[in-house]
C-alpha cells in the first residue's frame, strides 16, 4: 500500500510535469507556484513575477468574445472561486489555430486558511471537433430526410413501397395516389385494396409477369397499364420500380413510383388520329381531284359532240328556218356554258391545294397578266380597268392570279345595264402583317345581308340569264384566300357598286 | 391559183373528224383524216401538209408524243400544230405548248373558234 503523504516533493513535481493537462497553481497574491510543461506548451512560459496580467488568449465559447478578466481561470484560482469543466477557446502565438479548453479551478485550503488555487486546463479540441462533426451529421441527416420528404411529396406521382408479390399490397405510398387512383393512401396502407387489384383485367397478366420477372432477375421494371379509379374513370399509369434484395438474395419489398400518363396517352392518341385523318383527307382530296379531272374530260367530249352536230345541222340551213337556227344556237350556247361550269368545278377542287410554297409575288405583274387574259371581255364590254400601286405579297402565284382574275372578271360582269364597267384595283394599306388589296366596281352591287352567301359554291344573287357564270368564282376565291391564311371582306350597296378587300400575307421588310 | 391549204386532222373519234372535215371543206380547205399519230407521221412524209389539227389524247399514241416527233424533224418542224383537247386546265395547256404545239383549243369549242385559230396559224 502506497503511503501518499510521504511522497517526496520532487516526485510530486515530476508527476505534475508529466501530466498532459496544463496544471497551474497560483497563490492568493497571484504568484505562480506551479506551471507545468503542458501549460508552457499551450500558454507559453510562466509569467516571471506578479499576477498574470494578460489573458493568454482566452475567449468565451463563442470563439470571438475575449474572456473577461474576472472569468480567467487564473483569476478565479487566485480568488478561490471554484470552476468545473468550463469551456473556453484559446488562441495565441503558441496555438494560432486555437484550442478548445476545458478549465477547472479548485481552491487550496489548509486548515481554515485560503492558500490559492489549482487551475487545470484540458485540451478538448479533438473531442469537441468530433462532437461538432456528429452534430453536423445529425443536422445533415435531419435536413436530408426533410429534403427527401419534400422531394417525394412534390413529385407529380406516387412513391410507393410494396410487398414483393404481383398483387402488390402497399406498405407505404405518398398522397398523390389519391389523384392517380382516386383512393386515399390509407385505403392502401390498411390493405383494403392492392395496387394489383386496380389494374384493368386486360393489362393485369402482362404487369404481373413483368414484376415477377424483375423480382427473379433482381432488376428494375417499367410497366404501363390502365387502372380503374373508384369513380370508374380509366387512367393510364406509368409504373417504374425495383425489388430491394435482402442478404439471402430474397426480395424484401418493391420500391417504385407511379405517374399518371392519361393526358400524354390522350395527346398521343389525338396526334395519331389527327395524322390518320389528315392522311385520309389528303387521299380523299387527291381522289376527288383525279375524279374531277377525268370527269371534266369525259363531260367535255359529249359537249363537243353537241357543238359538232349543231353546226352540221346549221349547215343544212337551207331546210331550216330562222327559228330552228336560233334553237340550235341556244343549244350550243348551253353546251359552252356547261364547258365553263366544268372548268370552274375543276378549278374549285384544285383551289387551295398547297401546290407551291408561298413566295414573294409582285401583284402589279399578276394584274397585268389578268387584264391581258380578260382582254377580249374587257374590250367587248368597253370596260375601263384601272390598276394602281399594288404591294408584294407572300403567295402562290398561280393561285393569286386565279383569285384576281375571278374578282376582276366579276367586277366587269356585274356592271349596270347600259353602262361601261369601271373597275379599280389598288393597294389599300396593311393590317397586322397582311397587305390589303381592293377591287372596286361601280356596278349593280347587292344588299349587305348577302355578303356571306356569295362565297358559297353555286350561290348566285342574280338570274342566270342576266349574268352568266358557274356560281363558283367567289367560292374559288375564298378557298385560295384560306390557303394563304388571309381573308376577304366585301362592301356593297345596290346600285352603287361593290368593293372586295383581299388580305394576303405581306412580304416582311427584310425579304 | 394557189393550192388550197391542206389540213391534216388526227383524231380517233370518227364523229368529230367527219364533222371537222365537213366544216373545213365547206370553207375551201383540203382535208386529210388519220386516226392516230403513227399514220399522221407517215402522212406528213408522203405529202405536203399545211397544218395539223390533233386531239391531245388518242387511244394509240399520245398527241404530245406525236407533236414532239413532228417538231424534232427538220422536214416537218415548220408545220403548225393545233392541239384540240377536252383537258382544258392550265397544266394540259402547258404540256401542249412545251411539246411544241402552236395553238391550243379546249373542247367544247364553237366552229368560229376553230376556223379563227386555223386562219391565224396559217397566216403566221
Amino acid at each position: 500500500m502506497i503511503r501518499q503523504d510521504n511522497v517526496p516533493v520532487p516526485v510530486l513535481l515530476s508527476v505534475l510535469y508529466a501530466l498532459s493537462d496544463a496544471v497551474v497553481v497560483v497563490d492568493a497574491g497571484g504568484r505562480t507556484l506551479v506551471w507545468n510543461a503542458a501549460a508552457e506548451s499551450i500558454l507559453g512560459p510562466a509569467p516571471v513575477d506578479g499576477e498574470p496580467d494578460d489573458r493568454f488568449g482566452f475567449y468565451l465559447s463563442d470563439k470571438t468574445t475575449p474572456c473577461p478578466y474576472e472569468d480567467l481561470p487564473f483569476v478565479r484560482g487566485m480568488e478561490g472561486r471554484t470552476l468545473y469543466n468550463a469551456l473556453y477557446f484559446l488562441r495565441n502565438a503558441r496555438v494560432p489555430l486555437g484550442l478548445w479548453i476545458q478549465a477547472s479551478v479548485t481552491p487550496i485550503i489548509l486548515g481554515d486558511a485560503f492558500q490559492g488555487g489549482i487551475v487545470i486546463l484540458r485540451d478538448v479540441t479533438r473531442q469537441r471537433l468530433s462532437e461538432q462533426a456528429a452534430a453536423a451529421m445529425r443536422f445533415e441527416n435531419q435536413h436530408s430526410e426533410e429534403k427527401y420528404r419534400s422531394i417525394v411529396t412534390n413529385i407529380p406521382g406516387a412513391v410507393y413501397r410494396a410487398e414483393p408479390e404481383a398483387a402488390r399490397a402497399l406498405r407505404f405510398v405518398t398522397e398523390p395516389i389519391r389523384e392517380i387512383a382516386g383512393r386515399a393512401a390509407s385505403e392502401f396502407l390498411e390493405h383494403r385494396v392492392t395496387l394489383g387489384a386496380l389494374i384493368e383485367p386486360e393489362d393485369a397478366p402482362a404487369v404481373s409477369r413483368a414484376i415477377e420477372e424483375a423480382m427473379a432477375a433482381r432488376k428494375p421494371y417499367v410497366v404501363e397499364y390502365r387502372i380503374r379509379r373508384a369513380d370508374g374513370a380509366v387512367r393510364w399509369i406509368y409504373d417504374k420500380g425495383r425489388p430491394v434484395i435482402g442478404e439471402n438474395g430474397e426480395p424484401l419489398w418493391l420500391d417504385g413510383v407511379l405517374f399518371d400518363l392519361t393526358d400524354r396517352k390522350a395527346a398521343e392518341a389525338a396526334v395519331i388520329e389527327k395524322t390518320r385523318a389528315l392522311t385520309l383527307a389528303e387521299a380523299e382530296r387527291e381522289q376527288l381531284q383525279l375524279f374531277a379531272y377525268v370527269a371534266s374530260h369525259d363531260l367535255r367530249e359529249p359537249l363537243q359532240k353537241i357543238m359538232c352536230f349543231g353546226d352540221l345541222l346549221k349547215m343544212q340551213a337551207a331546210s331550216l328556218d330562222t327559228k330552228a337556227v336560233s334553237l340550235v344556237d341556244r343549244m350550243q350556247g348551253a353546251s359552252m356554258r356547261m364547258g365553263t361550269l366544268i372548268d370552274d368545278i375543276l378549278r374549285f377542287t384544285k383551289a387551295g391545294a398547297e401546290a407551291d410554297p408561298l413566295v414573294p409575288v409582285e401583284l402589279s405583274g399578276v394584274l397585268t397578266e389578268v387584264v391581258s387574259d380578260l382582254e377580249v371581255r374587257i374590250r367587248k364590254m368597253e370596260a375601263a380597268v384601272e390598276v394602281r400601286a399594288l404591294p408584294r405579297v407572300l403567295a402562290d402565284r398561280a393561285q393569286v392570279r386565279q383569285l384576281f382574275q375571278n374578282l376582276v372578271a366579276n367586277a366587269v360582269k356585274f356592271a349596270k345595264k347600259g353602262e361601261k364597267p369601271r373597275v379599280e384595283v389598288f393597294g389599300d394599306g396593311e393590317e397586322d402583317g397582311f397587305a390589303v388589296i381592293a377591287v372596286r366596281d361601280h356596278g349593280i352591287g347587292f344588299e349587305a345581308k348577302h355578303a356571306d352567301k356569295i362565297f358559297k359554291p353555286f350561290e348566285r344573287l342574280n338570274r342566270r340569264d342576266q349574268y352568266d357564270g358557274s356560281g363558283l368564282g367567289l367560292a374559288i376565291c375564298a378557298k385560295i384566300i384560306a390557303r394563304h391564311s388571309g381573308s376577304i371582306r366585301v362592301e356593297s350597296e345596290p346600285g352603287a357598286g361593290t368593293t372586295f378587300r383581299v388580305l394576303l400575307p405581306a412580304v416582311p421588310a427584310s425579304a | 391559183m394557189t393550192a388550197r391549204p391542206r389540213i391534216l386532222i388526227v383524231d380517233d373519234d370518227a364523229e368529230i373528224s367527219s364533222y371537222m372535215r365537213e366544216l373545213l371543206e365547206s370553207r375551201d380547205y383540203e382535208v386529210r383524216v388519220v386516226p392516230d399519230g403513227a399514220d399522221a407521221i407517215r402522212e406528213t412524209h408522203r405529202c405536203r401538209i399545211d397544218l395539223v389539227l390533233m386531239d391531245i389524247r388518242m387511244r394509240t399514241l399520245s398527241g404530245i408524243w406525236f407533236c414532239k416527233a413532228l417538231k424534232e424533224k427538220a422536214q416537218t418542224r415548220n408545220i403548225p400544230v393545233v392541239m384540240v383537247s377536252a383537258y382544258s386546265d392550265d397544266e394540259s395547256r402547258q404540256k401542249a405548248f412545251s411539246a411544241g404545239a402552236d395553238g391550243f383549243l379546249p373542247k367544247p369549242f364553237r366552229s368560229e373558234d376553230l376556223l379563227a385559230i386555223i386562219r391565224r396559224k396559217l397566216a403566221a
